[in-house]
């Protein structure tokens, strides 16, 4: 199965929401949607749910257009950010709601419903409403009503951003064995650079609205296709360096180095990380932020330096990537 | 002090309504004439029967209060997804008429209960009742629509659930405490409204409860059957003691609600 | 196709609020009496002269602004007061809350009839007690001059309550911190009430005085039954002399004439209420 998004706009009070935005997403794939709050992120997730309707371009799923399909009949697994779960049904009303109204008989969506909470070892809360339920539970919840659409996509409007960090650690790897590894394609929409990094194939960075890059993880932090790219991704944020020659230049905190030749500096501030430390150093090609060993010491012969090949090198006017990393 | 405030006028009701004429005379002393349930058996013995009243308040409060949400629920459904223009003008609009004193609305509205022939119909009550509760009741469950977050409605979209059955099983039950204060608050509207009863019913055996008790209390200043008349207000008022009671959360927080979105 | 579901609800404000004071207006410049044959006769505005010129209705003016401005300033200072307290924790709050809301769930009526007998001459206890502690009978309710009291006390007994309620609501939704803050910069607890409650509460106080207002104005069933608008006219209402017009001296076009004038009253009260509150509270605020 495959979803492709046909240069789809979209417009709320006047305001461009989505503008002219392409994708394709095959099957098994897991695309992360990413870009800062307002970017249009869950408006895309929402058009291709049919929440919204596009105001023009067309969405596929198999070269079927479902464009102005309604929701029901998109057959789509959605994982909302709050969970959306209906606070006064039970976990196993919940779950059977859908079943019940889509006309499936009582033993059959008794069997589905009971071989889901299994999967998601959540039999003993079936009778539980979810105000009772802690919030992973919740989130698992949520993701069983999502699996047992049988869908052939599925969206997740940040799934994770309810759990505290441990949790998010935890339920990776379940979200994974539950739901990338089969043949729908997924798309993962959040705000959170690792949790995009570790669980998608591919990424798209979304700002105003528009496309602004898509690739594997890896691409979009070694090549960043724009200034915004560059300090949106990676954390700490890249070095950016004082416009010179029509050009800017940049460089990744830990792509900088201490040397006995190159450049001088003074330690304003050091961030103590655990594996890492961060110093915040003021050279005369202004302040830069060098990520090191935490259990480095400095002298005071010591210098800075970087790879020529490193850098990464942007247009001061179109702020866009002129090398190719 | 607030208790007293509050109670002292309700107590002494009660206290006359088991005295009898002789002891309403000198209604501070105590002897042992001064108790009897007569005031009762007169009012429950009447033609018609006092019963008859309550029946009569009981019939138009529910048929009010069912018309009223028949159509405040789908208007405040609609309002509460309406963009910002629409709700705010609807909302004004709403208000004012809320806040509009309907006392001035007598005649119009005895006008046109004569024209449909409305006069003497308890049920034909119910129509400018529901009209008068409809813009609280419409803000009240407009408030409380748009307080259930729009994920849950989205989430049973793709469940495949349709517009009535959103309704059905998702909206209605979640906003059911809403639905409940605004319905105790209409049926209290109804139950003690007097103008328009006085002016649309006549035949004294549809006449609703304040207006049997206006009518006891007949003309002349002077010559009010106090006693009887006393345990008419206790009859009368007994349902609704229950009702305050039962419901004291309830009626709170409609008003309450009432108050912070308005 | 959404809003077709706010049609019906509409369609009812039209019908019952709109089309009434249109129907009014037009009654207004009409003479629709027993005297013609309830026929309606255009008068060219002879009841808005007979209006401008009608020292009863002047005097019921007065009369009816006297009591809601009475009533409501009460009811308002009143309820701050109950709110306040009811927001305090103590005990059996529940039981406090209800029982205070009871004289505003009980119908009006009943409870003006109820007054009317706890004012009774001489039976009544506020008499008998004046008479035992030696002061004779009061007879409130026959004197021109104290009966307004009287109506004035039985609508702030029974609409005390509901304000109070109002104003609780918006006393909850002041952060608690915020006196903590004021506090700890050493403002004494009335400070603290003047300078953060009443100006957070502003919008609820507003609403109860709007409401309120319009709701005394239009005051009938207390009065009606109280004191049937005696002695001597001294409590009669605008909206008493209406009733009276339309359903005793039989002269529809009159009375609406009567209900068109108190509503454009209404409004410019209202109105004027509004713009002093801001003056005052903006002082306040200083």
């Amino acid at each position: 199965m495959t979803l492709i998004l046909n240069s789809i706009n979209k417009q709320i009070n006047k305001n461009w929401i989505i503008q002219d935005l392409s994708l394709k997403v095959k099957d098994g794939e897991c695309l992360a949607i990413l870009g800062p709050s307002g970017c249009g992120k869950s408006t895309t997730l929402r058009l291709i749910a049919g929440l919204e309707i596009c105001d023009s371009g067309s969405i596929f799923i198999n070269d079927e257009d479902i464009t102005n399909i309604s929701p029901v009949d998109r057959k789509i697994g959605m994982v909302f950010q709050s969970y959306a779960l209906f606070p006064h049904l039970t976990i196993y009303e919940n779950l059977s709601l859908g079943l019940k109204i889509r006309g499936i008989s009582k033993k059959e969506s008794i069997r589905r419903v009971s071989s889901i909470l299994d999967l998601l070892k959540l039999e003993h809360l079936s009778t539980r409403k979810p105000a009772a339920l802690s919030g992973g539970q919740r989130q698992r919840v949520a993701l069983a009503r999502a699996l047992l659409r049988d869908p052939s996509l599925y969206l997740l409007d940040e799934p994770m951003s309810n759990l505290d960090a441990q949790l998010r650690e935890r339920l990776r790897p379940e979200l994974r064995r539950l739901i990338l590894n089969g043949n729908q394609p997924v798309i993962y929409v959040t705000h959170d650079q690792h949790e995009a990094m570790s669980m998608a194939n591919r990424i798209a960075i979304l700002n105003d609205g528009r496309l602004v890059q898509i690739g594997t993880p890896k691409d979009i932090y070694k090549t960043p296709a724009s200034i915004f790219v560059a300090s949106f991704v990676g954390r700490p944020q890249i070095n950016l360096f004082p416009e010179s020659a029509g050009l800017i230049k940049g460089i990744r905190p830990e792509d900088i180095f201490l040397d006995n030749k190159g450049i001088d500096f003074k330690i304003l501030y050091t961030e103590w990380l655990g594996t890492n430390q961060l110093f915040h150093l003021d050279t005369s090609q202004g302040r830069l932020r060098m990520l090191c060993n935490a259990d480095i010491s400095i002298n005071s012969d010591h210098k800075i330096n970087w790879k020529q090949e490193k850098l990464h090198l942007f247009d001061s006017k179109t702020k866009l990537r002129i090398n190719n990393g | 002090m607030l208790l007293i405030w509050s109670l002292s006028p309700l107590i002494w009701q009660l206290y006359t309504s088991l005295s009898t004429p002789e002891a309403l005379t000198r209604p501070l002393e105590i002897n042992e004439f001064r108790w009897t349930f007569d005031n009762y058996k007169q009012i429950f013995q009447a033609n018609p029967p006092f019963v008859r009243y309550l029946l009569n308040s009981l019939i138009v409060g529910l048929s009010s209060t069912i018309l009223t949400l028949a159509i405040a629920l789908p208007a405040s459904y609609s309002l509460a997804k309406a963009n910002n223009k629409v709700s705010k003008i609807s909302k004004i609009i709403l208000l004012a008429s809320a806040l509009f004193p309907y006392f001035l609305l007598f005649l119009a509205l005895l006008e046109f209960a004569r024209e449909m022939n409305f006069g003497n119909n308890l049920l034909a009550l119910c129509i400018p009742y529901s009209a008068l509760c409809m813009p609280l009741a419409v803000l009240l469950l407009t408030a409380a629509f748009k307080d259930l977050p729009n994920d849950l409605e989205e989430a049973a979209r793709l469940e495949g659930l349709g517009l009535i059955n959103r309704l059905r099983w998702i909206l209605f039950p979640l906003i059911k405490p809403a639905i409940a204060s605004t319905s105790i608050l209409v049926f209290l509207f109804t139950w003690n409204e007097y103008p328009i009863a006085l002016t649309w019913i006549s035949k004294s055996e549809l006449i609703t409860l304040p207006v049997a008790i206006a009518r006891i209390a007949g003309s002349s200043v002077y010559s009010v059957p106090y006693g009887a008349y006393a345990a008419a207000t206790v009859v009368g008022a007994l349902p609704l003691l229950l009702i305050v009671f039962i419901f004291q959360k309830r009626i709170v927080s409609g008003l309450t609600q009432g108050a912070i979105k308005g | 196709m959404n809003y077709l579901l706010l049609t019906p609800a509409f369609l009812l404000i039209l019908l019952v609020f709109v089309l009434p004071l249109i129907r009014y207006s037009w009654m207004s410049m009409h003479s629709i009496s027993v005297i013609t044959g309830l026929d309606y006769i255009p008068n060219n505005g002879s009841n808005w002269i007979r209006l401008l010129n009608d020292d009863r209705f002047w005097r019921d003016t007065i009369q009816t602004i006297r009591f809601a401005a009475f009533s409501v300033s009460i009811e308002i200072v009143l309820a701050i007061i109950i709110a306040l307290l009811l927001s305090q924790r103590i005990k059996g709050k529940g039981i406090l809350r209800t029982i205070s809301l009871l004289p505003w769930a009980l119908p009006t009526t009943i409870m003006a009839l109820g007054w009317r007998w706890i004012f009774n001459t001489p039976y009544g206890p506020i008499d008998q007690i004046s008479s035992l502690i030696g002061f004779g009978t009061l007879d409130i309710l026959s004197n021109p001059d104290l009966a307004w009291i009287a109506t004035v006390i039985g609508d702030v007994w029974k609409t005390t309550p509901f304000v109070a309620l109002i104003i609780l609501a918006g006393l909850q939704t002041i952060p608690s911190d915020l006196y903590e803050a004021f506090k700890m910069e050493g403002g004494s607890p009335l400070q603290s009430f003047i300078k953060i409650t009443l100006p957070l509460l502003k919008p609820y106080i507003l609403l109860s005085l709007v409401f309120r207002l319009a709701q005394a104005f239009g005051v009938f069933d207390l009065i009606q039954v109280m004191t049937g608008g005696g002695p001597a006219s001294s409590t009669e209402s605008i909206a008493i002399y209406a009733y009276l017009n339309a359903m005793r001296f039989l002269d529809f076009g009159y009375s609406a004439t009567i209900m068109i004038a108190s509503f454009i009253l209404l409004i410019t009260i209202c109105l004027f209420t509004w713009i002093f509150y801001n003056k005052l509270k903006s002082k306040l605020s200083i």
